[in-house]
């Protein structure tokens, strides 16, 4: 049993990993300010979900694994709310900035 | 194997890091790769096994300090804009300043070189003494027991710098008043967030007894807290009067004093904590630190902002 458990810890990190890895790939690449959010927010948010999962399951015990989930959460809520303040600002600044304005960063 | 590449990739990206931010025009860019910076520092100082560094590392040295060159950056203008040619650098400066890089570079690596080796430096003298000091984590027992005197100290270094901060500004208190509306998912989330954070700050000053934890680490909590409820709009101006304000700043410096004071007195050693009560003073000194660390940290940056009465707001501010 302990065995499944690691494994699929080590699978949940990995693929968390990859999360990110296309996260941070989309935040280098995508045209405008509006798709890089969208790919750092909500890849980051599920590799993030990914690797706490992964971490909370192998945890020695419920106290650390419920520190983890709350960990999660809280990044869930902080991300949220700054995509959509970067968001907002990028939209003030520059409406129906559509593909190609590479300066609003 | 795999932790040695982990350590070498991440010499090598602060390295790279470091470099890329420094040579770089935009300000915002170069503040943003400050902060990615202190992450990637905190990480290493969790590498070399201190994680009461790292988490003070992550929230003072990458937060507050990434927040004040961010604030800081949005106001600039940016480099180069065009008023005056900028002259190319001479070959040389160029020569003389690789030559000083490469100097420092073979000196630092003579010196980590004749170290000792990996021996247990002051880690058993530590070890058997820290049931003694009234707590059970080895750092916390070092910086509030052990090695009282130097906290001491560091919290008035952080009182007079604030001071100084404030004199120059000429007012007594930072003014927690919002720039402009408040959006209201930024006030919710402040709203939402400040009991969690206080929570969160007791938390982690409660486990500075027995894991990395402690005043320091609860005073950036605090002070994140002051701060966010400040950009977010939702502390009204007579939210934290001046006189909390400076009797928060003081706190920490003052009640370390008296306890310093009192065991002068006592038992003619300053700081010579007795050991019956040293649990419950070390508590209270870490208490009262934590929101001098807290309220300074937050001045700190409120400090910073230009003083505005009117109602425009500045171009770049980050909310």
């Amino acid at each position: 049993m302990g065995e499944i458990t690691d494994l699929l810890g080590a699978a949940l990190l990995l693929i968390g990993a990859g999360f990110f890895t296309a996260g941070s790939l989309g935040v280098l690449r995508f045209p405008d300010v509006y798709s890089r959010l969208h790919a750092l927010t909500k890849a980051d948010n599920l590799g993030l979900g990914c690797v706490l999962l992964g971490l909370a399951i192998t945890a020695s015990d419920a106290a650390v694994a419920g520190k983890l989930v709350f960990v999660w959460l809280a990044a869930l809520v902080a991300s949220a709310t700054s995509c959509y303040l970067i968001g907002g600002t990028a939209l003030r600044r520059a409406p129906r900035s559509g593909s190609g304005r590479s300066d609003a960063r | 194997m795999p932790a040695e590449t982990i350590d070498i990739l991440l010499a090598a990206t602060l390295c790279l890091i470091a470099w890329r931010l420094l040579g770089d025009r935009d300000h915002v860019r170069a503040a943003t790769l400050f902060i990615a910076f202190g992450l990637l520092l905190a990480i290493a100082w969790v590498r070399l096994d201190a994680p009461d560094v790292a988490v003070a590392e992550a929230a003072i040295g990458a937060g507050v300090t990434g927040l004040l060159f961010l604030d800081a950056a949005g106001r600039l203008r940016p480099r180069g804009d065009g008023r005056r040619r900028e002259r190319p650098i001479s070959g040389g400066r160029i020569v003389a300043g690789t030559a000083a890089a490469l100097a420092c570079a073979v000196g630092l690596t003579g010196a980590i070189l004749a170290l000792p080796g990996v021996t247990d430096g002051l880690r058993p003298l530590v070890a058997e003494n820290v049931p003694r000091s009234g707590v059970e984590h080895p750092v916390t027992a070092v910086l509030l027991a052990f090695r009282a005197w130097d906290t001491l100290l560091e919290v008035a270094v952080l009182l007079v710098g604030i001071a100084g901060i404030l004199a120059i500004r000429r007012e007594w208190a930072v003014s927690m008043r919002a720039r402009r509306a408040p959006d209201p998912l930024l006030a919710t989330f402040a709203r939402a967030a400040a009991p969690v954070l206080v929570l969160a700050a007791g938390y982690l000053l409660w486990l500075g007894s027995t894991g990395p934890g402690g005043a320091f680490q609860a005073g950036a909590l605090l002070g994140a807290l002051m701060l966010l409820l400040a950009l977010a709009g939702v502390a009204g101006p007579a939210r934290v009067p001046a006189a909390v304000q400076r009797a928060a700043l003081g706190a920490g410096t003052g009640v370390f004093a008296l306890v310093a004071l009192g065991t002068a007195i006592t038992d003619g050693t300053m700081l010579a904590l007795p050991s019956g009560a040293a649990y419950e003073l070390i508590l209270t000194i870490e208490t009262a630190v934590a929101v001098s660390v807290g309220a300074a940290l937050g001045a700190l940056v409120l400090a910073a902002r230009p003083r505005r009465t009117g109602t425009a707001a500045p171009e770049g501010e980050e909310a």
